[in-house]
Order: structure tokens, then C-alpha cells, then sequence
């Protein structure tokens, strides 16, 4: 959705990897699941501090 | 007999028959001949053209990779050397607008040839790719389709014969924001006193400057200490509580509503219900988390990256949302933000 996002001018976009699952990556165990969405959510936070 | 005009037709998955958002990964399908609203086109263009090939993807195979898949898309319509190229229509539907979108305006820059598409002027692919194409306006939904598909046919064989293009009133398609000069047998001044007349007799007048659609939303300021900041989770995916006790919208969603967390180290797999008919939600049932990252948050509030959760997260449905509807919600979460001494919001969109 991140075009979208970007055509209606919000200011932080954190892209991801689906519109299926926003904080998700299901291809992975699900230990590595959750690290792995911890670490995009780091992100997305650390753009509220831009 | 002349040479018939080679087209190629550009349509989603649902209306390639495969199936709605169960199908709309699906890859790359080409058929050498006519499917679904490739009918009322050719009916539309009677004996002088034929469409050679229609190219079919899933919305979410394209919206996820839009640029990658729109150059799969446009190589393999070049292998059809077509004359024109439609896309849609794609009424509401806006995966599928900004795909229609994407792939008429590659079509036009990279085989510089016409291309046209059809979808309402509230499409995120309307409004995207306006300034680079005609694009006929429609409705919200494919009610009106043998009409539009004409209206497609008549301005794609007019742009394939250099005719000139006239107003978007009349020619049926969305203002693309060009200027043109044009010869006034008025002057400006009196014009512009003919307008104000009209409006204060409450006559229908036209303005000659139409404002743009979108009013720029100025950035909120940085959090400046994000470990004592209180962060929101929202979500307009259509995550609620099993059994959605508040009856929200499947579409179209006016409000939002609150559902609290406090306790919860993660939203359990079978406590949540997706009501939104505008993605497959079988990855977010088989784990909430990945939609609202309740888990993540609280792990990042235990490092202290960030200060506090709101012990409520947010939810609405985004999907066929009007403008309107759409900032009637977005006012109502801003006042319970602001209500609830939140800094900061994270909001995940499907």
C-alpha cells in the first residue's frame, strides 16, 4: 500500500513486505517470525523520531 | 480490407474468472483471445481491431512488487506488437487501479503507444496516475461497464489517430491537470464577474482553476524521547475481537473502534476476526500480530526503545473508503489520541 500511502501525502511510510501481513514473514520459524518483527517495528517508531 | 488494430487487454484476477481475494496472488496469466470486460471492448470496436492477447495478474502479486511486475507485464505485451493497449476498468478497486495504472503509463512511456484505462475518480490509481493518462472516469462498481467500455474504445482509437482530445466533460475522462490555451470570446474580467453573478444567484458556475483533490496534511513534529513517548497501535485492516461484537463494516467503515490489550503479551491466534473483504486474511488469522504487533511492542517497551502502549488498539475498516468517510474516522481516532494523552501512532494498512 506504500504508493497509495505516498499518493495521499502521509509523511512517514514504512514499507512492508505484504499487504497480507504488514509485520509479518511467514516464511520464516516463528521464533525468527517475531525477532524479525520486532526489528521492523524498531523501525517503523524510530521514523516517529524523524 | 485495412490491417485490423492489434490490442492487448490488461484485467485482474477476479475479472479473469480466477477467483476474488483467494486468487489475488496469482502470477502472470496470458490468453491469446478475449476474457470477461474484453466482450463489451470488442463489441465496442466491432470489425476494425481484435484483441490479440489479455494479460491477467493478481492484485497482490503486482500491488506488492509494482514496479518489478510492471515491467513482466509491459515485456510481454511488447511481444504482441499491439497498436493500443486497455487496462480495467477498475471501478473502486484500488490494487487494481494502481496496477491498471502503473501498467498503461510503463505501456505508453516504454512502447510509446496509447493506452487507456477506466476507474473512479477516488481510485489511489486515479489520483497517482492522472497526470500521465487518460483515464475514463466510472463508478464505484462494474454496474455500469458496457457503457464504459465504449467510452474506453472511443477515446483509445482517437488517441491512436492523433484526433483531437477535448475537455474531460466531454470526452468522459479524469482531469489530468493540463492547461491549454483556448481562444475566450470573454475577457477574464468579465468572466470572473459572470462566475461571481452566478454564484451569488445560485447558479451552477464552473471554475477555470480547480483545486487539487488532496489537501496537503502537514507532518506531525518528531517524538523528541521515544522511550517516554506512549505509542497506539492502529489498524485499518479490520482486526476485531472474534465475533466482531460491534457489527463493523466488511467495507466502507465510517468509525473505528477501541479493544483492549491490557495483560496481553500477544493477540492469541482464534481471539480475532478479520471483517474486510479486500485481502486474503488467512496470515493474520493464523497470527494477529502480524496485523497489530502487540508482541513487538511489548518487547520494545520491556527495552525501553519506546515508553508505553496505549492498552487499547485502534481498529477500522479500509477498504472502498470515501474521502469523506475516511476523515470522519481519522478525526474521531484523533480526538480519542488526544483524549488519551497518546504521542504517537502506528497505523499497518492492508
Amino acid at each position: 500500500m506504500t504508493p497509495v500511502a505516498n499518493s495521499v501525502g502521509t509523511p512517514r511510510i514504512s514499507p512492508s513486505a505484504s499487504i497480507k501481513y504488514p509485520f509479518g514473514a511467514p516464511s520464516l520459524p516463528v521464533d525468527e517470525e517475531k525477532e524479525e518483527r520486532v526489528m521492523m517495528l524498531r523501525d517503523a517508531l524510530g521514523y516517529l523520531t524523524k | 480490407m485495412a490491417k485490423k488494430i492489434r490490442i492487448v487487454h490488461y484485467i485482474n484476477q477476479f475479472f479473469g474468472q480466477y477467483g476474488g481475494e483467494d486468487a489475488a496472488s496469482m502470477g502472470i496469466v496470458v490468453k491469446e483471445e478475449m476474457v470477461g470486460p474484453g466482450k463489451g471492448l470488442a463489441a465496442a470496436l466491432g470489425d476494425r481491431a481484435e484483441i490479440v492477447a489479455t494479460v491477467i495478474c493478481g492484485d497482490n502479486h503486482i500491488a506488492e512488487r509494482l514496479e518489478e511486475v510492471t515491467k513482466e507485464v509491459v515485456d510481454i505485451i511488447e511481444k504482441y506488437k499491439p497498436d493500443l493497449v486497455f487496462a480495467g476498468p477498475a471501478y473502486g478497486a484500488g490494487r487494481y487501479g494502481v496496477a491498471c495504472g502503473s501498467v498503461c503509463a510503463a505501456v505508453q512511456k516504454r512502447l510509446g503507444i496509447p493506452a487507456v484505462t477506466a476507474q473512479n475518480e477516488e481510485n489511489p490509481g486515479a489520483d497517482i496516475f492522472k497526470k500521465e493518462l487518460y483515464i475514463i472516469k466510472t463508478g464505484t462498481n462494474a454496474r455500469t461497464m458496457a457503457d464504459d467500455t465504449k467510452r474506453i474504445v472511443a477515446l483509445g482509437l482517437k488517441l491512436l489517430a492523433g484526433e483531437f482530445i477535448g475537455s474531460p466533460e466531454d470526452e468522459g475522462y479524469i482531469t489530468r491537470g493540463l492547461a491549454r490555451n483556448v481562444k475566450s470570446p470573454k475577457s477574464s474580467a468579465e468572466r470572473i464577474v459572470d462566475m461571481l453573478l452566478d454564484k451569488y444567484h445560485g447558479r451552477p458556475f464552473k471554475t477555470e482553476v480547480p483545486i487539487p483533490s488532496h489537501e496537503a496534511v502537514p507532518a506531525t513534529p518528531a517524538i523528541k524521547d521515544l522511550a517516554n513517548a506512549t505509542v497506539v497501535l492502529v489498524t485499518d485492516g479490520g482486526l476485531y475481537p472474534a465475533g466482531n461484537p460491534d457489527r463493523m463494516p466488511s467495507q466502507n467503515a465510517d468509525t473505528f473502534r477501541s479493544y483492549s490489550i491490557e495483560g496481553k503479551d500477544e493477540l492469541k491466534k482464534g481471539d480475532y476476526i478479520v471483517c474486510h473483504n479486500g485481502y486474503d486474511p488467512s496470515f493474520v488469522l493464523a497470527d494477529p500480530n502480524r496485523l497489530v504487533p502487540v508482541d513487538a511492542m511489548r518487547e520494545l517497551v520491556k527495552d525501553k526503545v519506546v515508553g508505553k502502549m496505549h492498552e487499547y488498539y485502534l481498529a477500522t475498516t479500509g477498504l472502498i473508503t470515501t474521502i469523506a468517510n475516511s476523515k470522519k474516522t481519522a478525526q474521531a481516532m484523533a480526538e480519542y489520541i488526544k483524549d488519551h494523552n497518546i504521542d504517537a501512532a502506528i497505523l499497518t494498512s492492508t
